[in-house]
C-alpha cells in the first residue's frame, strides 16, 4: 500500500514516515500543500494523510481541488485543529477520516488500514488463497497452519497480491503501490521481492507455488483448482 | 428588584394625587371663601334690621319690619330651630336681647372692639358652627343712651340707650353640608381618577416599554455563540437608540475579544499539540519497534523540549508583565547606546541576508526608563525585522524623542508578505504570519511581549504603514 503524507512539521513527517514504513507501507512525503496536491494528482496512492494548516495551499483546499479533479483517494486529516466545526468542515471537504494531534500510533495505523481497505471493498478481514492465510490486523501470515515471518515490504507485497486474487498484477502496479518514489523504475526490485516471497511461502518441499508468473504481464495469486 | 414600570407608575400616580389634592383643596377653600362672602353679605343686609329685631325680642313697641326680614327670614330668627341668630350687647358686653333661635347659646365671643362689620366663625355651646357679624348698635340706640330722646320714640325704648353692639349670625350647617358634599365628591372623583389613571398609565407604559422588553429578550438570548448578532436600532424610540447603540458597540468589543481568545486558544493548542504529538509518536514507535530507534532521536527530543520550554517561558513572562508592571527599575538610558547594544546580536544574521541598518538620531536620546524592558522591546523588533525584511533591503531606525509626535523610537522595513489586516492582529499572543506555524524557531509571542513591556513602561507600541508602504513600528508616549 502506498501512502502520501503531507505534513509541514519536519520531525513529525520523519517519524510518521518511519512508523508507516515499519508497518509495511510505501510512503511519499510532501512539505507544502501545493507539492502535496501535485503528488496526489500524479501518483496512484492508496491513502492520503493530510495536515490542515500547511504553508501555501492548506489541507482543506488541497483535498477540495483533488476531489474536483476526480480523484477519490481515501484521505485522513491529521491535524491539531480539534473543534467540532473543523472536523465537520474537513469531512465535508471530502475527507474519509479525521484524527487530531496528539494521537495514538496504533489508532493512526488502524485508521490508515481501514482507509486502504475502502479502496478494495472485496477485502475481508483475513485474506486466503488455498492454505495460505494473511491477517492484515495482526500482520500474521501462515500456510497450512505454519506461521511465516515476513518483513514489512514482503507482507505488503503479499497483501497486495491477495487483495487482487484472481487478477494479474503488473510489475508497474506493484512498484507504484509497494515502493515509494525512491525506488528506481529500472531496477528488478519487484522480481527480487517476488522471488524472496516465493521462497518464504514454500514452507514444505512439496508445497505448490502460490504466486504464478504470467510472462510479459505480471504476477497472479489464484485459489487452487479442485 | 427595581422596576422602571412600577417606578414610573408610582411617580405618576403620586404626581396625579398631589395635583388633584392641591386642586381639591384650592377649590374647597375658594368655595368656602365665596360661601362665607355670600353669608357675610346676607348678614350685612340684615344688620339694619337689628332695631326691629331688638324691639321684637324685648317685646317693646312693635316697629314696621324692614323688607329684608319679612317672611321666612323672620321665622328663622324667631323659631328655636331657626338658622339666623341675633343678640344685643351693652358696652360692658352684657347680653341685652337675643333671638329665640339662639336659645341659650351666646354670640359674645364674636364681639371684639376691633371695628364694625367684623365677621367670624364661631362654634356654639351646642356644637353648631355659626358665621357671626358684629356691628355697632344703630344710632337710635346710642342716642337714647345719651338721653337725647328722638321724637316719637317710646319711653320703654330708653333702656336701649345702653345697647352698644349688635351680633347677627347664621348657622353654617347648610354651607358646611355643601362643602362636605364637595369634599366627598372630590375624594370619590379623585379615587376614581387614580384607579383609571393607574390602569391607563400602566397600559401606556407597557406599550411604551415594549421596545425595551424586546431588547431585553434579545439580550437574554445572546451567548458566546451568538455574539455576531446585533440589536436592531430601526423603529426604536429615540430614548432607547443611544443605549442600544452602546450595547451594539459593547457586543462588538465582546465579539472581538472572544475571537481573540478563541484564536489564542487555537494557536496555543496547535503550538503545544504538535510537539506533544511528536513526543508521543517518538515514544510509541520506540516501544513498537525497539530495534529501529533512530540515532538522532535524542537530538529531536531535546529540540522538542526546548521549543516547549521557550513557549511556556514566553507565556509566563507575558502573564507576569500583564499582571504586575509595578516593579520597574528606572535608570537613565541613552537610546543610541541601547539601540546599538540590541542590534549587535542580529548584525551577523543581517549581514548574511544583506540587510543594512540606517539610523537617524534626534537630539533628545536620554530617557529615564527600565533598561531591561526597553532592551527586550528593541530586541524583539530587531528580531522581526531581520527575519522578515526582504534580503538585500534596508532597515531604518529613528532614535530619540520627537516632541511633536511623542515618538521615542521607530523601526521601519519593507514587509511585502504582510497585509493590511495583519497589523490588527500582529500583537496578538501566538500570532504568526505563517498560519501553518511550521517554523520551530518562532513562537509568535515576540510582539505580544514587546507590547506588554511597552505598556509596563507607560509607552505605546503600534504598527502602521508609512507613506512609502513600509511597515513602521513606533514606540511613543501615549496621548502626545
Amino acid at each position: 500500500m502506498r501512502i502520501l503524507l503531507v505534513e509541514d512539521s519536519p520531525r513529525l513527517r520523519k517519524m510518521l514516515t518511519a512508523a508507516l514504513k515499519s508497518s509495511g507501507y510505501a510512503v511519499d512525503t510532501a512539505e507544502t500543500g501545493d507539492e502535496g496536491l501535485w503528488m496526489a494528482q500524479t501518483h496512484p496512492y492508496d491513502a492520503l494523510i493530510l495536515d490542515i494548516m500547511l504553508p501555501g495551499l492548506d489541507g482543506l483546499n488541497l483535498l477540495g481541488r483533488l476531489r474536483q479533479s476526480g480523484r477519490d483517494t481515501p484521505a485522513l486529516f491529521l491535524t491539531a485543529k480539534d473543534a467540532v466545526q473543523d472536523r465537520v468542515t474537513g469531512l465535508r471537504k471530502g475527507a474519509d477520516d479525521y484524527l487530531t494531534k496528539p494521537f495514538a500510533l496504533e489508532e493512526l495505523l488502524a485508521r490508515v488500514e481501514a482507509l486502504c481497505r475502502r479502496k478494495y471493498p472485496q477485502a475481508k478481514s483475513i485474506l486466503r488463497a488455498g492454505d495460505l492465510e494473511l491477517d492484515p490486523g495482526s500482520k500474521a501470515v501462515s500456510r497450512g497452519g505454519v506461521p511465516i515471518q515476513l518483513a514489512a515490504r514482503e507482507f505488503a507485497l503479499l497483501e497486495h497480491l491477495l487483495l487482487r486474487k484472481g487478477r494479474v498484477v503488473s510489475r508497474t502496479e506493484i512498484e507504484e503501490h509497494i515502493y515509494d518514489q525512491l525506488a528506481s523504475p529500472m531496477s528488478n526490485v519487484v522480481d527480487s521481492a517476488i522471488c524472496a516471497l516465493r521462497r518464504l511461502l514454500a514452507v514444505r518441499p512439496d508445497a505448490p507455488p502460490v504466486i504464478q508468473t504470467r510472462r510479459g504481464l505480471g504476477y497472479i495469486i489464484e485459489d487452487p483448482k479442485g | 428588584m427595581k422596576s422602571i414600570r412600577n417606578h414610573l407608575l408610582n411617580r405618576l400616580l403620586i404626581g396625579i394625587a398631589v395635583i388633584w389634592t392641591l386642586a381639591g383643596v384650592g377649590l374647597y377653600f375658594f368655595l368656602e371663601h365665596n360661601l362665607n362672602a355670600r353669608t357675610d353679605a346676607e348678614l350685612q343686609s340684615l344688620l339694619p334690621a337689628s332695631r326691629f329685631l331688638t324691639a321684637r325680642s324685648l317685646a317693646l313697641r312693635p316697629l314696621a319690619a324692614p323688607p329684608a326680614i319679612r317672611g321666612v327670614v323672620l321665622e328663622s330668627f324667631e323659631s328655636p330651630q331657626g338658622s339666623l341668630y341675633f343678640q344685643l350687647f351693652d358696652s360692658d358686653l352684657r347680653s341685652m336681647a337675643r333671638s329665640q333661635s339662639l336659645g341659650s347659646n351666646n354670640l359674645l365671643n364674636a364681639v371684639t372692639p376691633q371695628g364694625r362689620h367684623t365677621a367670624m366663625n364661631l362654634r356654639l355651646a351646642t356644637g353648631e358652627r355659626v358665621r357671626v357679624m358684629v356691628a355697632r348698635a344703630p344710632d337710635p340706640f346710642r342716642g337714647a343712651m345719651r338721653g337725647e330722646r328722638p321724637p316719637g320714640l317710646h319711653q320703654d325704648e330708653a333702656i336701649l340707650g345702653r345697647a352698644a353692639w349688635v351680633a347677627i349670625g347664621k348657622n353654617l350647617g347648610e354651607q358646611n353640608q355643601t362643602l362636605r358634599l364637595l369634599l366627598g365628591g372630590l375624594t370619590i372623583a379623585g379615587l376614581l381618577m387614580m384607579g383609571t389613571a393607574a390602569f391607563v398609565v400602566r397600559m401606556n407604559l407597557q406599550a411604551g416599554l415594549k421596545p425595551l422588553d424586546a431588547v431585553t429578550k434579545q439580550a437574554a438570548s445572546m451567548d458566546a455563540y451568538t455574539l455576531q448578532t446585533r440589536f436592531s436600532i430601526e423603529g426604536l424610540p429615540s430614548e432607547l437608540q443611544p443605549i442600544v447603540q452602546h450595547l451594539n458597540e459593547l457586543v462588538s468589543r465582546l465579539e472581538r475579544s472572544f475571537e481573540r481568545e478563541k484564536r489564542f486558544s487555537a494557536d496555543l493548542a496547535h503550538e503545544l499539540r504538535t510537539p506533544v504529538a511528536e513526543l508521543r509518536l517518538m515514544a510509541e514507535s520506540a516501544v513498537k519497534w525497539p530495534g529501529q530507534v533512530p540515532v538522532d532521536v535524542f537530538q529531536d527530543l531535546l529540540s522538542i523540549a526546548q521549543r516547549m520550554e521557550q513557549t511556556v517561558d514566553s507565556l509566563l513572562l507575558l502573564a507576569r508583565l500583564e499582571k504586575d508592571a509595578s516593579e520597574l527599575q528606572l535608570t537613565a538610558v541613552d537610546l543610541r547606546d541601547l539601540t546599538s547594544e540590541c542590534w549587535n546580536p542580529f548584525s551577523t544574521c543581517a549581514q548574511q541576508r544583506d540587510l543594512k541598518l540606517q539610523t537617524s538620531t534626534h537630539t533628545e536620546t536620554q530617557v529615564e526608563t527600565d533598561a531591561r524592558l526597553l532592551r527586550r522591546i528593541l530586541s524583539n523588533l530587531f528580531d522581526n525585522a531581520v527575519e522578515y525584511a526582504p534580503a538585500g533591503s534596508v532597515v531604518r531606525c529613528e532614535i530619540g524623542l520627537v516632541e511633536e509626535t511623542g515618538v521615542l523610537w521607530a523601526l521601519s522595513n519593507e514587509a511585502p508578505q504582510l497585509q493590511g489586516v495583519d497589523l490588527d492582529r500582529m500583537f496578538d499572543r501566538l500570532w504568526r504570519h505563517d498560519v501553518s506555524r511550521s517554523s520551530d524557531s518562532r513562537s509568535g509571542l515576540g510582539l505580544s511581549i514587546a507590547r506588554a513591556c511597552a505598556e509596563a513602561l507607560g509607552l505605546q507600541l503600534s504598527a502602521s504603514w508609512s507613506s512609502d508602504g513600509w511597515l513602521r513600528l513606533e514606540l511613543r508616549h501615549p496621548g502626545a
